[in-house]
């Protein structure tokens, strides 16, 4: 990975000494009054090939036609109960999935041949390749901050964009600071936040850590069941469990992994967002992302200031 | 964690950080449970701690739920089917926000955005928010408060006397009758007033906002602020109005509401992030 990096060796480009920041005239302020003093913006980026969920997908890059879906769907056991039950054991790829449930069908009465088993399950190759990708993009943007001596990279802006055709693209832009007197960290660090408002972090007694993100996939084929909810067949005002399971599924998942990366240390500002994807009739997938800053406190200070009810004059 | 009370200038605060990043963590055993997660702003942070309440956990709930077919076809004063569908689609994924709070050890949700996706067939609602709690507060007894209030507001209102108690929803879908009365005295040439339509308008508004005001009584509150209003047509139904008010229910809990006294500031923001150079051509 490293070999894709310019080599910086502490002299950014034919610059000289200047500096680069994309701080603004008050966040640079704030940065030079706590000590902070910018080095150089520094990037991370990693294009993946983003086709049909690329080679990794056990699909084989190929899109499954609402045929082969049901196709897939008949490999299934229908379970009796209609609730949670965890399968691995046949070739069909969702099976490869960390996470299904089956879904049975609801209806009252039955017509043979008319009603199918539905499912849902989390596309965990597409949660990896999206890891593995904002993973590359933050160490390569840590990697260049590092190598101009940095203690860490404030005001990270991340974007992910598909800049052609079946491919990715994830960004992370910072300014890389170091800390004047000071020891460097064990790691370098990074964060969200810059100027005022990551002053005001420290000085509340959080020490920036990382920029963290997850994602999450879940993919809903309906039981016939669902699909008479979705489409207003069915008789009455109803509750769609297994929608609801896979959504709540979704955001559960991202949430927790942003937990489980950060352990013990607070994640603040979250950005949750959701996307639905209409794959074709009857076939949903959500994706859910969550990212923040990870911070850690070191200090329990009493505020030096206690907030004012102001009215701005402007 | 060091015992520090006081971290000085900035840059003092700074340096204790970096001194804190560069030394190895002494205990190395795992950690037994997550830290607090919220999709707050720092000044909202600091706001929460300066009267004493910590962020814990980033909550959510949604809910789907089936609209019959035939559901929208014109009838008589409340769609009842499509109002009902939406009502516990609301009361659901609301139920699931509190219950993620309960499990975090939050005492009540600030915060909290509420997205209602009306379908022909289906209506989802998906709520957001931030649990919250007393900095290290035992779990709560009792339901935790909802609210959309911002972390901000929440800081006025207690400080205020005030606390809110739930978040209030009250909504009506009605059908838009077709004018009759041909002979009777009635326009059909011109313009003048659609009186069907604005009759349904007002009576979607008097059954919205008595739900409102109804769920706030049950919740003890004496009133609610913030009222946000969706009112007008249904893309895909013009002959049903809807009427959708959401709001946070508040209680005084002081002997009587605390006036705090505002500091009038002038603002050092850059104003010129408005400025448009387009604006500078003429005409």
């Amino acid at each position: 990975m490293a070999d894709l990096l310019p080599n910086l060796n502490g002299s950014p480009r034919p610059g000289g000494s200047s500096f680069s920041s994309t701080l603004s005239i008050a966040g640079y302020n704030a940065m030079l009054a706590a000590g902070l003093e910018p080095l150089g913006i520094v990037q991370g980026v990693c294009v993946m090939r983003w086709n049909w969920y690329g080679a990794r997908s056990p699909y084989g890059g190929a899109t499954p036609s609402p045929l082969s879906s049901k196709r897939l769907k008949h490999r299934y056991l229908e379970p009796t109960d209609g609730f949670t039950r965890n399968w691995r054991r046949t070739t069909s790829p969702v099976y490869s999935s960390k996470t299904i449930t089956n879904w049975s069908c609801q209806h009252s009465t039955r017509r043979a041949g008319a009603h199918e088993p539905g499912v849902n399950f989390e596309q965990n190759w597409v949660e990896d390749l999206w890891s593995e990708a904002f993973a590359a993009a933050r160490t390569r943007m840590i990697d260049e901050a590092r190598m101009l001596g940095a203690h860490g990279v404030v005001g990270v802006v991340d974007t992910i964009s598909d800049p052609t055709r079946g491919a990715k693209e994830f960004l992370l832009r910072g300014t890389a600071v170091r800390v004047n007197d000071a020891p460097a960290p064990l790691e370098v660090w990074s964060t969200y936040l810059a100027g005022e408002r990551l002053v005001k972090l420290v000085e509340a007694g959080w020490a920036p850590v990382s920029v963290v993100a997850a994602m999450s996939s879940i993919r809903i084929w309906p039981a016939c069941s669902t699909e008479s909810q979705l489409s207003g067949w069915w008789p009455e005002v109803a509750r769609i469990a297994q929608l609801e399971s896979g959504h709540y599924s979704a955001r559960f998942l991202a949430r927790e992994r942003v937990h489980a990366e950060s352990g013990a240390d607070d994640v603040h500002g979250v950005r949750f967002e959701v996307a639905e994807n209409r794959i074709t009739a009857g076939d949903d997938e959500v994706n859910c992302t969550v990212w923040g800053s990870r911070i850690r406190r070191f200090a329990s200070p009493e505020l030096a200031r206690a907030p004012m009810a102001t009215v701005p004059l402007r | 964690m060091s015992d520090i009370t006081s971290l000085g200038s900035p840059a003092e605060a700074m340096a204790a950080a970096a001194r804190f990043l560069a030394t190895p963590a002494t205990d190395g055993a795992p950690p037994t449970s997550n830290g607090g997660a919220s999709d707050l702003s720092i000044d909202a942070v600091l706001l929460l701690r300066a009267i004493g309440w910590e962020a814990v956990e980033l909550v959510t709930g949604i809910s789907w739920q089936s609209i019959p077919k035939g559901a929208w076809i014109l009838g008589k004063g409340e769609n009842a089917a499509v109002t009902s569908a939406h009502q516990a689609a609301i009361e659901t994924a609301e139920r699931q926000l509190v219950d993620q709070c309960v499990t975090a050890g939050g005492h009540g949700v600030v915060g909290v955005r509420l997205e209602l996706k009306t379908e022909k067939q289906h209506v989802a609602a998906e709520f957001v928010g931030t649990a919250i709690r007393p900095i290290g507060a035992a779990r709560v007894e009792g339901r935790p408060f909802s609210s959309d209030l911002s972390a901000r507001d929440f800081v006025v209102l207690s400080r205020s006397g005030w606390r809110p108690v739930g978040f209030c929803v009250g909504l009506s879908f009605v059908f838009v009758p077709w004018r009759r009365g041909a002979g009777r005295g009635r326009r059909f040439v011109g313009n003048f007033e659609l009186d069907n339509y604005t009759k349904s308008l007002y009576a979607a508004r008097e059954q919205a906002m008595e739900r409102l005001q109804s769920t706030a009584l049950a919740l003890g509150a004496q009133g609610v602020v913030g009222t946000d209003i969706s009112e007008g047509q249904v893309s895909f139904a013009h002959h049903a109005l809807k009427f959708v008010a959401t709001g946070t229910a508040v209680a005084l809990v002081a002997d009587a509401h605390v006036t705090r006294e505002l500091v009038a500031v002038v603002s050092l923001d850059d104003l010129e992030r408005d400025f448009e150079a387009e604006s500078l051509r003429g005409s």
